[in-house]
């Protein structure tokens, strides 16, 4: 029966014409598009040097000396000082003679160090009141510390393209103002801001590819400089480590360079095509939804033919998904082989992983309409209306539409990506552009596994239920 | 079709059943017993609780008070085998769009019969029984009303169940159709199918049914053969009489003839209601006559399942269509 059901389901949702034009036609178009729009765009801009102008803040500066400082503090020898203090203060106090040694730190610096518990005081403090005698390194070093010091201004003047031109390069020794007169000239692709470690501003004029990268790049870096900052925060001893741990941040952001130098995914466009493909996948959803609703009984006439049937519900229904899945997976397959061997669209080296990520994908999508389907006696236009908003509102928040999106919800509120179908998706074709064929990969789509499964489950568990209150 | 054991001469039971949505009553204590071979019509105006009823009949709905038992067994869900011997031809036209009729009936007698040899067999009896054989390879959406109505049924009945639930399948059909599907009803019952065939026409049911229930509110209001039904009630003839502008005070003057206890008079068209008696038509014309009344036509007609339910509820039991 199993098979029979699966067989006949594929062959109504071939005939249909709505979903073939939806699911098939219509991404297929809408991928030519894209192809044609964005590779006019791009091929007219591609590796040319994006010219910045730079502004960094005295605070930043400063910011990164305290981080420098207490990073280089040798606070062992610290203790140990004085330690020895108040061992011979003690001793001559015995012998009732006078001590007149100075104290190696005073009270007030020690207690002002011992205040600093977080990353947030680390970088309010005053390096006026710091015991630099007890720096593992020479004082200028810190006191020396200029803006290409910045672990930011290092990544930028760092990226190259394929070809090994530069990919920002900034224009020096000019004013805010001639900046500004700069920008509004189009001499200049952006005035960037740097206040802080994280406080990163892009003032742009107008869109444009230039821009684009930009904004990616900062994104990027803010979003490694925020992680780097959670994990000083999440440990107090992390603070002696603050400065290394912000270089190792600031190295996975080598990709940057990394995925241009090996003709990688530099392209700012291919994310739609990434989104075109989550698109496909989410849109299965509808796929699934009005399937499974042909056998629930409070959903349809068909539905109570079947369910006062004899037939097993649970079975007939895994039949029908199933053929969601199968049709699903073909044309997620055909679509991304037009992408790429019709169109000549680079999706990067792992080509197999893509087409792996891109069938999992297909089960987020498929496993969602299937339990939004078992979702009460609610109409289907009603439910279907309910997976737009998944699909549109979960769009936004994993940042399809305003990328700096997924970095809010990834500071704000992490688990919530680990629950928005868009975003596990999304984060799948990230990682594996971003970082390749690794933990981080695995990690996404392990996110894909559980997030079908649990909802595959949730809808296994609301089929059983065998009457209904009302029809 | 399978033979019953020895309690399964009553085939469907029903005992005080209640079934609430909310503050609403759709099944009051409601109680039927159905015996094999019947062909037993379940008649009432829309929402009677027709429907309700069957859909508790076959666990669909679930219900706050009462007992179902099928072929002498408890009904549940999860009663497989009592689903097994049930075909249900829905209100509304229940097939998938997309397949053809053919696959349709095949899909739907799959959920019941495993073996492919005897499902196509049964596929092709069904066809032919519903006539549809020059329409197996449409599309339900090429078809008219009355071979959709038809496909329906044949998707019902494919899997040759011992109790057939027919639920209003006439309506919306045309005439010719209507009498097919009836025709076929009877076929089925012949063939040794218990059947429930719900509908708000009481022509259908007068005509096929061994044994009617009317139902109203959720309540049994009456049940019996039809024949048992109208004899329950005071009227047993009607003499209508099509007569333009009758003066009111001839209206009094019908009403003290003889055995007539009332007299309405709508459009042209007067009704007289008789209890008993015999010649009240020869009685009514001589009235007319005598008083030089000029009328096109005059005739008589016995009570009607509309009549038993008018008398005992004051209300029609069809809406006026």
């Amino acid at each position: 029966m199993f098979g029979r059901i699966c067989i006949a389901e594929l062959k109504r949702l071939v005939r249909s014409k709505k979903y073939m034009f939806w699911t098939f036609a219509f991404p297929i178009m809408l991928g030519t598009l894209f192809y044609f729009a964005f590779s006019t765009i791009y091929s007219s801009q591609k590796s040319e040097t994006i010219p910045v102008v730079i502004e960094v803040t005295d605070n930043a500066i400063n910011e990164y000396k305290v981080l420098q400082a207490f990073s280089n503090l040798d606070t062992d020898q610290m203790s140990n000082d004085l330690e020895q203090y108040y061992e011979d203060k003690a001793v001559a106090e015995a012998m009732g003679e006078s001590f007149d040694k100075e104290i190696p730190i005073s009270d007030e610096t020690m207690d002002k160090i011992e205040d600093v518990q977080s990353y947030d005081d680390m970088k309010k403090y005053d390096l006026a009141d710091f015991p630099y005698d007890y720096l593992k390194v020479d004082r200028s070093e810190i006191d020396n510390i200029s803006k290409d010091d910045l672990p930011f201004i290092k990544v930028l003047n760092d990226l190259t393209y394929d070809d090994g031109n530069k990919m920002v390069e900034e224009v020096e020794g000019i004013t805010h103002e001639e900046a500004e007169k700069m920008l509004s000239d189009g001499d200049i692709a952006g005035i960037i801001t740097v206040d802080s470690m994280q406080d990163i501003y892009l003032l742009v004029n107008g869109n444009g590819v230039k821009h684009s990268i930009l904004s990616t790049i900062i994104s990027e870096y803010k979003l490694e400089a925020g992680k780097a900052i959670d994990t000083i925060n999440d440990d107090h001893e992390n603070l002696e480590r603050s400065s290394e741990i912000m270089d190792e941040s600031t190295e996975s952001i080598e990709y940057i360079e990394a995925k241009s130098t090996a003709g990688d995914n530099k392209d700012p466009f291919i994310a739609y095509f990434y989104n075109l493909i989550a698109m496909i996948a989410i849109m299965g959803s509808t796929a699934s939804l009005n399937v499974i609703v042909m056998s629930q009984a409070n959903q349809s006439d068909v539905g109570i033919r079947v369910d006062m049937s004899p037939s097993i519900k649970i079975i007939h229904e895994l039949a029908q998904l199933l053929a969601v899945v199968i049709l699903q997976s073909i044309i997620l397959i055909f679509t991304l082989t037009y992408l790429i061997f019709i169109l000549g669209i680079n999706f990067g080296g792992n080509i197999t992983f893509i087409y792996l990520t891109t069938l999992l994908a297909g089960l987020v999508g498929d496993t969602l309409g299937f339990m939004i389907a078992h979702f009460g006696k609610i109409a289907i236009d009603k439910k279907e209306a309910f997976l737009m908003a998944i699909f549109l509102g979960g769009g936004f928040m994993s940042g399809l539409m305003y990328g700096d999106m997924k970095i809010i919800v990834e500071q704000k509120a992490p688990w919530f990506n680990r629950i928005n179908p868009s975003a596990v998706i999304t984060d799948a074709f990230y990682a594996l552009n971003v970082f390749g064929v690794g933990p981080r990969y695995y990690r996404a789509l392990m996110y894909i596994l559980i997030t079908s499964g649990v909802m595959l489950l949730i809808g296994c568990i609301l089929s059983r239920r065998s009457s209904y209150k009302s029809l | 079709m399978e033979k019953g054991n020895a309690m399964s001469e009553t085939v469907v039971k029903i005992n005080n059943l209640v079934k609430r949505y909310k503050e609403l009553i759709a099944l009051d204590n409601f109680s039927l017993e159905i015996k094999e071979g019947e062909v037993f019509g379940l008649l009432g105006p829309n929402g009677s609780g027709k429907t309700t009823t069957i859909n508790c009949l076959l666990s669909l709905l679930t219900y706050d008070k009462g007992e179902v038992e099928l072929f002498g067994e408890k009904m549940s869900p999860s009663r497989r085998d009592l689903k097994r011997r049930i075909g249900v031809v829905c209100q509304n036209v229940a097939v998938f769009d997309e397949l053809t009729v053919y696959e349709n009936i095949d899909y739907f007698c799959g959920l019941y019969i495993k073996d492919k040899k005897t499902r196509k067999q049964y596929v092709e009896d069904a066809i032919a029984f519903v006539d549809l054989n020059d329409f197996r390879k449409f599309y339900p959406k090429k078809l008219s009303g009355g071979l959709l109505r038809r496909l329906n049924i044949a998707c019902g009945i494919a899997h040759k169940p011992d109790l057939i639930i027919l639920d209003e399948p006439t309506v919306a059909v045309d005439p010719q159709s209507r009498n097919k599907i009836l025709e076929g009803v009877v076929e089925l019952n012949q063939k040794g199918a218990t059947i429930i065939y719900t509908s708000h026409y009481m022509e259908e049911v007068e005509q096929i049914c061994s044994r009617i229930l009317i139902m109203d509110k959720g309540k049994e209001i009456a049940s019996g053969t039809s024949e048992e039904l109208k004899s329950k009630i005071k009227n047993t003839e009607n003499v209508i009489v099509d007569v333009r502008r009758l003066p009111e005070e001839h209206m009094d003057g019908v009403k003290k003839l003889n055995h007539v206890y009332d007299v309405q008079y709508m459009g042209d068209k007067l009704t007289i209601k008789c209890d008993g008696g015999k010649h009240n038509i020869t009685h009514v014309i001589e009235y007319f006559s005598d008083n030089n009344i000029n009328y096109d036509r005059i005739y008589s007609e016995l009570p009607t399942l509309n009549d038993v339910f008018l008398e005992i509820t004051g209300k029609e039991l069809r809406d006026k269509e």
